[in-house]
């Protein structure tokens, strides 16, 4: 029993009334003389458009361009049901090999950009930048830091630890470390009432050390074996590479993610976790050359192990990150090394300034 | 028949708008879901499906146009930008980071060639997004197209562009009109090309209430600057500093209003101009698209993105429900870490995803709607004799315009 329907051929916007019959496994579609017009096949027929399923039905054959529009009384079903493919989607011009092939290199070339390029780019970029504007990087980056850990900051005591005794030492150490390892800045160190184990190096010669520090630490050699090491980050760098990949990332991020998802925000926040920290190569380097100057200087680098040792045994996230994805060289291997390199059995500071040191962020 | 289809033609609009709000809605729920859960990914399929709503329920002629995109396309047409652009904005960092802070000049120079490179762009976006909806739009099996240059395009796009700034917008009826006309005197259907015979003298009284407010925030940010330089004299001694404020204030506000609700009026006037000055052959469009009706519309949605938005406040200070998110009021402290990241969310909810959404479903909806539906077309049938055309269509999809955000839908 013919039914009628419309007809485009896909050749021009014209609207032929036919009528459509089942034949074998055909569909025929001939117009109002008799003449058949197309054959197509039941297991290509497909919905022409998945997001109208409303009459009028309208139907098409694989990716042809032709269409067949039922009569708007006729729901189909008696067509619909003998097309086994009537709901297959279409796959548009990108077959799936394209699909495949571009997902993998796009995965590829974001972990490339990540891995290689930007470490590359900004040890390149790096020695571009010059001192004077590393220096007001970085005293606008301890301002920043300073002003977050006043939201930290649960007590009405300062934010920044002052004490006259404890100052003069570590800037004394401080300047003769960075005068041995021939640091392009002048080092300035603050200390600042965070309750955190860390200290830090921003750009620029700019030392944070965290209270949390120095609850932890036994002995005023291990402050001035940590700040060694960081005074290594400075004079290599290190801090200003850091900053330089995570503007990279923060592009990156927010490139991919779009700006549906306010991107800009989040980007900032989701490359500082991405490029934080600096590699193993940096870390390694740094503590060889503070390790160094601690030896010119006749200061035992054994405290500083030590110090390490005690930290990593206590971190969880150590412990959960397998070691060749964790950035920092396993606390056991950077402490075995130090031993190694230390030569000297001097002190840092007499009993009475590591007491200063010690209750400087107590008041 | 014939009798039939010519009651038809007739009798019935030609055409036809079968959308309904609640579906669209549904859709955008889910897109919006999705979207999230997959970190905005989803948002090339989001998209896709959003167009076939909308192409799907226009009918023309009784039969409805088609989108065959794919969300695949799109994705792939970003990734190949995305492998552009990236690059490109590492080298400007790069670029960047070797001027000193001090040089004033090379760094605003850099920000003006960084901003005219972004609006390059756009344009370049803009127009290669038009080619391939164009190319994936069909109507009885018969493909849209765009053709002509991208580069005359920008070109053109420029030139008008600096025009305008130079004469502080007065130049922008024209450059609206000039721009479209390229469009369309470039869009096809199959074989049958588009034209266009508008002129831009029918905006420029729409346009001047715009163009007042320009002037107006222009005289206001030099006045501001004499202001915040030189104290109180913008307005005569006789007002004090605060008056002074509270004047400046006012006036921006007001100007800003009327320029919005201007902005709107020049929109839908332009819209009209647009449609009504189509031709194809024989074939000609006309718009009449009501003002009223969308200001209606817009003032709707604001009203209800404006109580959405005090609901949590509501809650908070006037019944006390605390959601986490606030300080307390009786002992102002400084807020906790988890209560601020809490309110952070909360506004980055209600300002990425609520507000959008309901303004694309109230107002978005209403103005798509609004176009099909008072849009008259006069010998429709002279479309019916459109060929199918050979030429070449784009592989992927749009890119740069994803990759910008361009484009809305």
């Amino acid at each position: 029993m013919p039914q009628p329907a419309s007809f485009n051929d896909g050749k021009t916007a014209a609207r032929h009334n036919v009528h459509i019959e089942i034949e074998a496994l055909s569909l025929v579609i001939s117009d109002a003389a008799g003449h058949v017009m197309a054959r197509w096949p039941l297991g290509d027929i497909r919905y022409a458009d998945l997001a109208r399923r409303t009459p009028p039905v309208r139907l098409r054959c694989n990716d042809n361009d032709a269409r067949l529009n039922l009569d708007s009384s006729d729901d189909g079903t008696w067509l619909t049901r003998k097309c086994p493919n009537i709901s297959k989607r279409d796959t548009g011009q990108v077959k799936w090999p394209t699909w495949v092939a571009a997902g993998i290199f796009a995965i590829a070339s974001v972990a490339g950009i990540f891995v290689f390029f930007l470490p590359a780019i900004a040890s390149t970029v790096v020695n571009f930048i010059p001192y004077g504007m590393e220096q007001k990087l970085g005293q606008q980056s301890r301002d920043q830091l300073i002003g977050l850990a006043g939201h930290l900051n649960k007590s009405n005591k300062s934010l920044v630890c002052t004490s006259p005794t404890a100052q003069a030492i570590l800037d004394k150490r401080a300047k003769e470390l960075a005068t041995l390892m021939d640091s392009p800045f002048p080092i300035t160190v603050t200390v600042v009432r965070v309750p955190i184990t860390n200290a830090l190096a921003l750009p620029g010669g700019q030392i944070i050390i965290l209270s949390g520090l120095l609850e932890q630490a036994k002995s005023g050699d291990e402050v001035i074996g940590i700040l060694a090491h960081e005074i290594a980050h400075v004079v290599r760098r290190d801090p200003m590479q850091v900053s330089i990949k995570q503007t990279g990332a923060a592009l990156l991020v927010s490139l991919l993610i779009g700006d549906v998802f306010g991107g800009a925000a989040l980007s900032g926040v989701a490359s500082s976790v991405i490029e934080s920290g600096y590699s193993r190569d940096a870390e390694a380097a740094s503590d060889f050359l503070g390790v160094t100057a601690l030896n010119q200087l006749g200061l035992t680098a054994r405290p500083l192990a030590d110090f390490l040792g005690r930290i990593s045994q206590g971190d969880p996230i150590s412990d959960i990150i397998p070691d060749f994805l964790n950035t920092h060289p396993a606390g056991e291997d950077r402490r075995d090394a130090i031993i190694a390199l230390s030569q000297e059995n001097g002190r840092a500071m007499s009993r009475y300034e590591w007491k200063a040191l010690k209750s400087m962020c107590e008041k | 028949m014939p009798m039939d289809q010519e009651q038809l033609a007739t009798t019935q609009p030609v055409l036809e708008f079968d959308g309904k709000r609640g579906s669209f809605a549904k859709l955008l729920i889910i897109n919006g879901i999705l979207t999230i859960l997959t970190l905005g990914i989803y948002r090339f399929w989001a998209k896709t499906k959003v167009r076939k709503f909308f192409w799907s329920n226009v009918r023309f002629l009784d039969d409805p146009l088609e989108y065959t995109g794919t969300g695949g396309e799109l994705f792939v047409g970003f990734l190949i930008v995305i492998a552009i652009l990236f690059p490109m904005g590492l080298i400007y960092t790069a670029i960047g980071s070797l001027v000193p802070p001090d040089a004033t000049e090379l760094r605003v120079g850099l920000e003006v060639i960084y901003y005219l490179t972004i609006f390059a762009l756009l344009q370049i976006g803009f127009y290669r997004m038009w080619r391939y909806r164009m190319s994936r739009t069909t109507w009885r099996g018969v493909r849209f197209g765009l053709d002509g240059s991208t580069w005359t395009y920008l070109k053109l796009a420029c030139g008008w562009s600096i025009l305008t700034f130079l004469t502080l917008g007065a130049a922008y009826p024209w450059m609206q009109v000039d721009l479209w006309r390229y469009q369309v005197r470039h869009t096809r259907l199959g074989s049958e090309v588009f034209n266009f015979t508008g002129n831009a003298k029918e905006l420029l009284l729409p346009w001047l209430p715009c163009f007042v407010a320009i002037l107006c925030n222009v005289g206001i940010m030099i006045g501001a600057a004499v202001f915040f330089t030189y104290g109180a004299d913008v307005f005569g001694a006789e007002f004090s500093q605060t008056e002074q404020g509270i004047l400046l204030t006012v006036v921006i506000f007001v100007a800003n209003t009327v320029g919005a609700i201007g902005y709107l009026y020049f929109r839908v006037r332009q819209t009209r101009m647009q449609i009504s000055g189509l031709r194809v052959g024989k074939v000609t469009f006309h718009s009449s698209l009501s003002f009223i009706r969308l200001f209606v519309f817009a003032v709707l949605s604001l009203l209800s993105m404006g109580i959405i938005l005090s609901l949590p406040l509501a809650l908070y200070y006037v019944l006390g429900i605390d959601i986490g998110v606030f300080p307390p009021i009786a002992d102002p402290q400084p807020m906790t870490f988890g209560k601020a990241f809490a309110s952070l969310i909360l506004m980055f909810i209600s300002f990425v995803v609520v507000l959008p959404f309901i303004w694309t479903v109230l107002f978005g909806f209403e103005v798509i709607k609004q176009m099909v539906i008072t849009t008259t077309i006069e010998n429709p049938e002279a479309l019916e004799q459109a060929a199918q055309s050979a030429s070449d269509t784009p592989r992927t999809g749009e890119g740069l315009a994803d990759a910008l955000d361009i484009g809305g839908f």
